[in-house]
């Protein structure tokens, strides 16, 4: 966007929205002027950063969840820090997060109102306050390199995701305000009462009920009731994606440093490939019942923060590095829905020991296959 | 339909109203007409005072200088800081 361009209110509408009845200084701040560098001292450009002094004053109970909300804590990011480091390595590891992971902090304004701001920022409406975010320039502005790219069909050869290609969804379709506001899957719609409190707030994207979930609208795939003997056979003993999934976006090794030069924060990835590896799900539970899921390979080595100090990961091994992934690409028909000997017997599609990096083989011995589930030639064998 | 002679008394009744409520009125006009009045001496000597606290207040126009600005293209481009050239030094997907 030109500078002009994230600036330019919608004269015509703002004015006379709820929002644009507040004075531009009760958020922002500043000085009523008609000087430039007068009128802009003190001003506060992203206001809802304080959401709780300025969007809070009409959102409470939405400020007060968003406590919650993984997009405002990041919590996901120091689940994995912390399981990799010591308490030891704080400091340095929170000098890092500051130059290089914080800025997908993402505040009110960056769904509502602007682009995010580590894509730029600027205006997506004049100002205008959307209360759906746009799925170009606020979804996928940030989850672009991963989900946006699969669930838009931007790889080559590889469609995109049916939901979004012929069902024509967004990502709100699926992802609840309630959910990225820090709602604990919308439990509170029907529980009301003290157990909504018991629901431990997430500490990863996948943690918790799950939600959303494909049974929700494809209920009879839940319920063993439609057709698909490949459902009734293998129900939760496989992730959706496992069969309606295809090849998908991993990365290797990401490095992050200070530029010398420019003094900007930067990162260096060692790798960007497609693949498609079925591992043991390393997160089996009640709420995720899968034995085996989609893996997909995560930009972290052992030393990607050596910039900021010398092993700063000494329990690397601790968490794994092939992981639990929902791919935002599904198919009806996909190479493993071709028959059961796609996958039985097939050890290409499986994330066995020799497609891991010998020095990840600890980090994710829950994760790789060892025998693969064998090839079916006999009816007898079905069940 | 009345009968002829109910008719008739109705019809002279009805005279007999319109003539009674123009007769005060035609007597109250006067029957010469009056000299118009000089305009010279209806003017008074002096012009009274006439009190501000008596004048209805002015609107007052609030000037929103911060809309102002923003809502104007050209303005935000005559105005806008020299931007500068960010070159992103990251590698590999994001």
């Amino acid at each position: 966007m030109e500078p002009w361009e994230k600036v330019l209110v919608d004269g015509e509408n703002f004015p006379g929205s709820i929002h644009g009845l507040n004075g531009c200084i009760d958020c922002h701040g500043g000085v009523q002027s008609p000087d430039k560098e007068s009128a802009h001292v003190g001003v506060v450009r992203n206001p809802s950063q304080d959401s709780e002094g300025i969007c809070g004053q009409c959102h409470p109970n939405i400020v007060a969840a968003g406590e919650h909300s993984l997009h405002n804590n990041m919590a996901g990011y120091w689940t994995e820090l912390d399981a990799r480091s010591l308490p030891s390595n704080h400091p340095e590891l929170e000098e890092m997060f500051g130059n290089h992971c914080a800025t997908c902090h993402t505040t009110c304004g960056e769904c509502h109102v602007s682009q995010p701001t580590n894509v730029g920022g600027g205006f997506i409406d004049g100002h205008l306050f959307n209360a759906t975010p746009s799925m170009t320039r606020n979804c996928t502005a940030c989850h672009g390199s991963r989900i946006g790219n699969e669930f838009l069909g931007k790889h080559e050869g590889f469609m995109a995701d049916v939901h979004f290609r012929q069902g024509q969804m967004n990502c709100v379709d699926c992802h609840s305000g309630d959910e990225l506001h820090g709602e604990p899957a919308g439990c509170n719609q029907c529980h009301e009462g003290p157990e909504t409190e018991q629901v431990p707030p997430p500490d990863h994207r996948y943690a918790g009920v799950q939600a959303p979930r494909c049974e929700t609208c494809h209920a009879s795939v839940a319920t063993g009731q439609d057709d698909v003997i490949f459902h009734q056979m293998h129900g939760s003993d496989l992730s959706c994606q496992v069969c309606h999934s295809i090849s998908y976006t991993s990365c290797d090794g990401c490095h992050v440093a200070i530029s010398e030069e420019t003094g900007q924060a930067f990162f260096e990835t060692d790798g960007a490939y497609l693949t498609f590896l079925i591992g043991r799900s390393p997160i089996q539970s009640y709420d995720r019942p899968y034995e085996f899921v989609p893996v997909r390979h995560v930009p972290i080595s052992a030393d990607s923060f050596e910039y900021y100090g010398e092993n700063l990961l000494p329990n690397f091994d601790q968490s794994e590095t092939w992981k639990y992934t929902t791919p935002h690409n599904i198919q009806r028909n996909t190479p493993q829905t071709e028959s059961c000997n796609a996958c039985h017997g097939n050890p290409d599609l499986f994330l066995t020991v020799d497609k891991v990096l010998p020095e990840e083989l600890n980090a994710n011995e829950d994760v790789i296959v060892e025998a693969i589930p064998l090839a079916i030639t006999s009816a007898e064998q079905i069940p | 339909m009345l009968r002829p002679r109910y008719l008739v008394l109705l019809i002279a009744l009805a005279f007999g109203l319109v003539g009674c409520s123009s007769a005060g009125a035609i007597a109250d006009m006067p029957v010469t007409a009056e000299s118009p009045p000089d305009v010279a001496t209806a003017m008074p000597d002096e012009v009274a005072e006439i009190s501000i606290a008596d004048k209805p207040a002015p609107t007052e126009v609030v000037v929103d200088y911060c809309l102002e600005c923003h809502i104007d293209k050209q303005r935000l481009i005559d105005t806008a800081k020299p931007e500068e050239e960010v070159i992103a030094e990251n590698k590999g997907e994001g």
